[in-house]
């Protein structure tokens, strides 16, 4: 493929039934009202010159190229700015027009470098595109007069530069970090002659610029320009393909030169970003191609021994044989798998099979295990599946937003900035964390409510939000009449109405003032159209499920379900998190959540597969981990995830994987996991994979290759080899066929193919006879379990409670800059802005204890401690601490405990008792078990 | 697996479902455990109830009578 150029209508579509019909160079076109004729123009098939407009953006007519004459008017007005009316008659090439074009541009040239041979951007610019455009022949102004010519270079971010020589002021880059990102941390400093685009007077590292590469993205100049174009060159090639981070799931140009991949340019057509990118997506790719991957299987017959390099053939025979023996001497039950929500659905997919099939018991957990397992429990219990209930552009349509544990700026950016877009029209916000998020107050957006509320308290809020609206008379009670059970809403009916739910008598548990929590829910209840959307801090509890179940309690006693703008919404961690669970990864369910007993489910599993399954449900994680350190389960196949490092109480999981004697690592690196690994299969990266995402919005998208595999295989090949080995052969052609044995054995995948998405881009499951193009909003006339089945949500205090001995909660979660155990983000240059996890402490807390800022600090809890730098900082209440888990230095899961959610055994990451003191000791000192050596023996 | 986890989860289990009366509670967390729970993990319970069958909650007694009782069916 050749560099895919995106078409730019220059401004925005216009949203409107009502159409006017007008006249361009003599071509009729019909266009939405409200339309600009500079749009008009480009839909008639013309192109209008421009250079401040681009369809991403406002138009703002400032650059004068876009001029117009119209039948009727006076002057020559912007046609970026002049919306459509009916009958105009427009003429986009008149002598009048060119003329001035021409001399509009001979000013812009007359102070801009003449380096177009020598400029990176040569080719790839829109001032010289539209210097030829306008058919400019000369600069009759010379180039002795002031000009900016020798303006600096700012070079200080790491991943572009803004070269302010060859800037022409047109703003699109002040717009687009104002209307696409909403961070607003550009802006045109000075007056007339003297003015230029300046990230608040300081330099981009140092501004609050975030990197999302919306400014280099609008750029018409090499102002903007990615480092890697610089140093590498023009790109002159396009695959299309899907970010690896988190469960955004934006849409990526990979450009390429030769084999190169030079840049990833956020795609205009992607469903989920539609041309926005953050950080990580946009240039934090690095990892890919690091020296640190490992490319050759490795193995060793005890963790104490070097790594030996062996061939392919080698490895998975070593691993089949060791399997075979292990079950041989300790039964069927005593290995399993875990698969990996980073990975494909078609490699997640035959992970699920080879454990069910080969290894013959259903011991296979996924890595959503330990974040949103509780929302397919609590969606599925309420309203029939375990998914969000809307697409991301719904919240356009939202009047009242509620963030309930969900950081989006730092770990979902891209819906982060959609959200703020819409907060910036006027919806209104209710904030529900124990930490003050940016959300809360950033530029142009201020929170109504921030219920700051202490941790584990979830369940007791959201309650009393409930309990208000029954109390209040807010209950939509057509909605409930029509859509709902009546006996198990009678049931929650009594349960919600019960004083020890309102406001006042939770106030000393949760924190929260009663009046605040009466007011937040005459808000969401008032809507019309009120949206929760929710992360892990709702379900890395001891009752995530139960809160899960709440807030679908409250969406649907206020008939929030079924339409734009509102629902229950889930932000996935991990960009497959949603396809890792729909794929059957769970130990008690196949592809598409039936349960492994229904007969009749199972049956048509067996007839495809050739092989008899088990009806009983298998171990999860931790009760794998349990079993392993009671000697009872032996093995474990790890795809793509660093229990090790992720986990819950490092030492525990330390100490079960010791106890294993096998354990099998699916990875690109060796990670924390890969200690204690026996053999060592080397992973893919995105970059190398073929297959499909689905992000939180259940959009299934592609993933393609834009570089060969490393390895020399694709991850499903290595699989299948080894269930071969194991004497259950598996063997698909591509990856294309793996997705056609999902779509034929999971209803809600029925219509999906390779061939479907590369057609029409991405699918939103259910896909099928009744929805052959996908569901972007469900549960729109019923609930996929037919009626909504409200639950009685009681408020259980966890176990986990502060002491004197540790008085503090520890709660966790990330940065923007960093993802998850920071496999892939610290191996790039994000690490400029984030270089080791700190502990954030109240000024309060900090001076109890004598602690300074920056100085390093004990974190201790009843299970573990770790060292850390402290941050003093207001973002958290006296009484709660947190930090991120980014680093293994840090291993903030040392201190994490084994309390878990009752419903599905969730780890309960945010609420860990713990205490800080000062310490002279450096990191890497903590009292972590002591891990295995993981030297390679070549 | 170590008693203590397993009575620890079935107890937070039992728990979580006692805002629906107690037969109903029952049902639930017998249904709870049928479907998450292996084989030996319920049958492990199962023979640790027997002895100590003051350290459970009676809801997961009741539980784990019905899933008995649904097993000899």
């Amino acid at each position: 493929m050749t560099l895919l150029h995106e078409s730019d209508y220059g401004t925005p579509a216009a949203v409107c039934d009502e159409t006017v019909r007008v006249q361009v160079d003599g071509i009729d076109v019909t266009v939405p009202k409200g339309t600009s004729v500079m749009r008009a123009a480009a839909e008639a098939g013309l192109s209008v010159p421009k250079l401040c407009a681009t369809d991403s953006l406002q138009p703002f007519g400032s650059c004068r190229l876009c001029l117009v004459e119209i039948d009727g008017r006076k002057g020559t007005p912007a046609s970026c700015t002049t919306p459509c009316e009916p009958g105009m008659v427009v003429r986009t090439q008149t002598p009048k027009v060119e003329r001035l074009r021409r001399n509009v541009m001979e000013l812009y040239i007359s102070d801009h470098p003449l380096d177009c041979l020598t400029c990176p951007a040569n080719g790839d610019c829109e001032l010289q595109d539209m210097a030829g455009v306008v058919g400019l022949r000369e600069v009759r102004y010379g180039y002795e007069g002031a000009n900016h010519l020798d303006a600096p270079t700012d070079a200080s971010n790491p991943y572009f530069s803004f070269d302010e020589s060859k800037c022409i002021v047109c703003s699109r880059c002040v717009r687009a970090c104002d209307e696409i990102q909403g961070t607003l941390a550009l802006t045109i400093v000075g007056r007339g002659f003297e003015s230029k685009v300046s990230p608040g007077g300081r330099s981009f590292f140092d501004s609050e610029c975030v990197s999302c590469g919306a400014c280099v993205q609008a750029c018409p100049t090499a102002t903007l320009e990615e480092k890697s174009v610089i140093e590498l060159g023009m790109p002159t090639r396009t695959v299309e393909t899907t970010c690896a981070y988190c469960g955004v799931g934006c849409s990526f140009k990979a450009e390429l030169r030769g084999d190169e991949l030079v840049r990833m340019v956020p795609s205009k057509s992607g469903g989920a970003n539609e041309g926005h990118s953050c950080v990580k997506g946009r240039f934090a790719w690095g990892y890919a191609t690091h020296s640190d991957r490992v490319l050759s299987p490795l193995v060793r017959d005890s963790i104490t021994e070097p790594w030996r390099e062996v061939s392919w053939e080698e490895a998975i025979a070593f691993a089949a044989r060791r399997l075979k023996e292990i079950q041989a001497a300790h039964g069927t039950d005593s290995i399993g798998g875990i698969t990996s929500s980073r990975c494909t659905n078609e490699e997640v997919f035959v992970v699920q099979k080879m454990v069910r099939a080969a290894f013959g018991n259903n011991n296979v957990d996924t890595c959503a295990r330990v974040c949103h397992s509780p929302t397919g429990y609590g969606l599925k219990t309420t309203f029939g599946t375990s998914a969000g209930t809307q697409d991301f552009k719904s919240v356009a349509a939202s009047d009242v937003i509620v963030v309930i544990g969900a950081n989006p700026t730092d770990a979902h950016p891209v819906f982060g900035s959609r959200m703020k877009r819409r907060l910036r029209q006027g919806a209104r916000l209710i904030v529900i964390d124990p930490r003050r998020i940016d959300l809360v107050r950033s530029p142009h957006i201020t929170a109504d409510y921030h219920l700051q509320l202490q941790p584990g308290t979830n369940v007791a809020v959201v309650n009393a939000i409930s309990h208000v609206i029954a109390e209040e008379g807010l209950i939509d009670d057509d909605f409930v009449a029509d859509r709902c059970d009546p006996i198990l809403y009678a049931e929650w009916r009594e349960f919600i109405a019960r004083p020890e739910n309102s406001p006042e008598a939770l106030e000393a548990i949760t924190g929260v003032p009663a009046a605040d929590i009466r007011a937040a829910a005459r808000l969401y209840a008032d809507g019309p159209n009120s949206a929760i959307y929710y992360g892990l801090g709702v379900t890395e509890h001891s009752q995530g499920s139960t809160m899960v179940m709440a807030m679908a309690n409250l969406a649907m006693a206020t008939g929030n379900i079924g339409r734009e703008g509102v629902g229950v919404n889930p932000l996935r961690g991990q960009n497959n998190v949603q396809g890792s669970c729909d794929m059957g990864s769970f130990p008690h369910e196949f592809s598409g959540y039936r349960h492994v007993s229904d007969d009749v489910v199972r049956e048509q599993f067996e007839t495809l597969w050739g092989a008899e399954l088990r009806g009983d449900p298998g171990m999860r994680i931790p009760n794998m981990f349990d079993a392993a350190v009671t000697g009872e389960f032996k093995a474990l196949f790890v795809q793509g995830e660093d229990v090790a490092q992720s986990d819950p109480n490092t030492h525990h999981v330390q100490a079960a994987l010791a106890a294993m004697e096998l354990v099998i690592v699916q990875d690109l690196f060796l990670n924390e996991t890969a200690r204690y690994a026996h053999v060592f299969l080397p992973g893919t990266s995105f970059l190398e994979k073929d297959g499909t995402f689905t992000n939180a919005e259940r959009r299934i998208n592609r993933v393609r290759p834009v570089m060969a595999s490393k390895t020399g295989k694709q991850e499903w090949e290595v699989t299948c080899d080894l269930s071969t080995a194991l004497g259950y052969p598996m063997h698909y052609d591509s990856a294309s066929q793996i997705m056609d044995e999902i779509a034929t054995l999971t209803p809600t995948f029925a219509g999906v193919s390779f061939h479907l998405l590369d057609e029409v881009g991405s699918v939103q499951w259910p896909c099928n006879a009744d929805h052959p193009l996908g569901t972007p909003v469900m549960h729109v006339d019923r609930f996929v379990r037919g009626q909504g089945a409200f639950q009685v949500t009681p408020y259980v205090p966890t176990e986990e409670r502060s002491t004197r001995r540790y008085p503090l909660l520890l709660t966790t979660g990330r940065v923007l800059s960093q993802y998850n155990v920071g496999a892939q983000t610290r191996r790039t240059a994000n690490v400029e802005w984030f270089e080791e996890d700190v502990l954030d402490i109240h000024e309060a807390d900090a001076e109890a204890r004598g602690i300074a800022d920056g100085t390093w600090v004990t974190l201790a809890s009843r299970v573990g401690s770790t060292v850390m730098r402290a941050r003093i900082c207001d973002r958290v209440p006296p009484g709660v601490v947190y930090t991120t888990f980014h680093f293994p230095s840090s291993g903030a899961n040392v201190v994490t405990t084994e309390y878990s959610d009752w419903a599905t055994n969730c780890p309960e990451y945010k609420v860990t008792a713990v205490e800080v003191s000062p310490t002279l000791r450096g990191p890497g000192e903590q009292t972590v078990g002591v891990a295995a050596g993981s030297s390679v023996a070549g | 697996m170590r008693i203590e986890t397993l009575t620890r989860m079935a107890q937070q289990i039992a728990i979580n479902n006692e805002g629906v009366g107690e037969c109903e509670a029952i049902e639930r967390v017998a249904k709870h455990l049928k479907t998450f729970w292996t084989s030996a993990m319920v049958d492990e319970l199962r023979g640790y109830a027997r002895g100590h069958a003051d350290e459970l909650d009676p809801v997961v007694l009741g539980a784990l009578e019905r899933l008995q009782a649904q097993h000899q069916v």
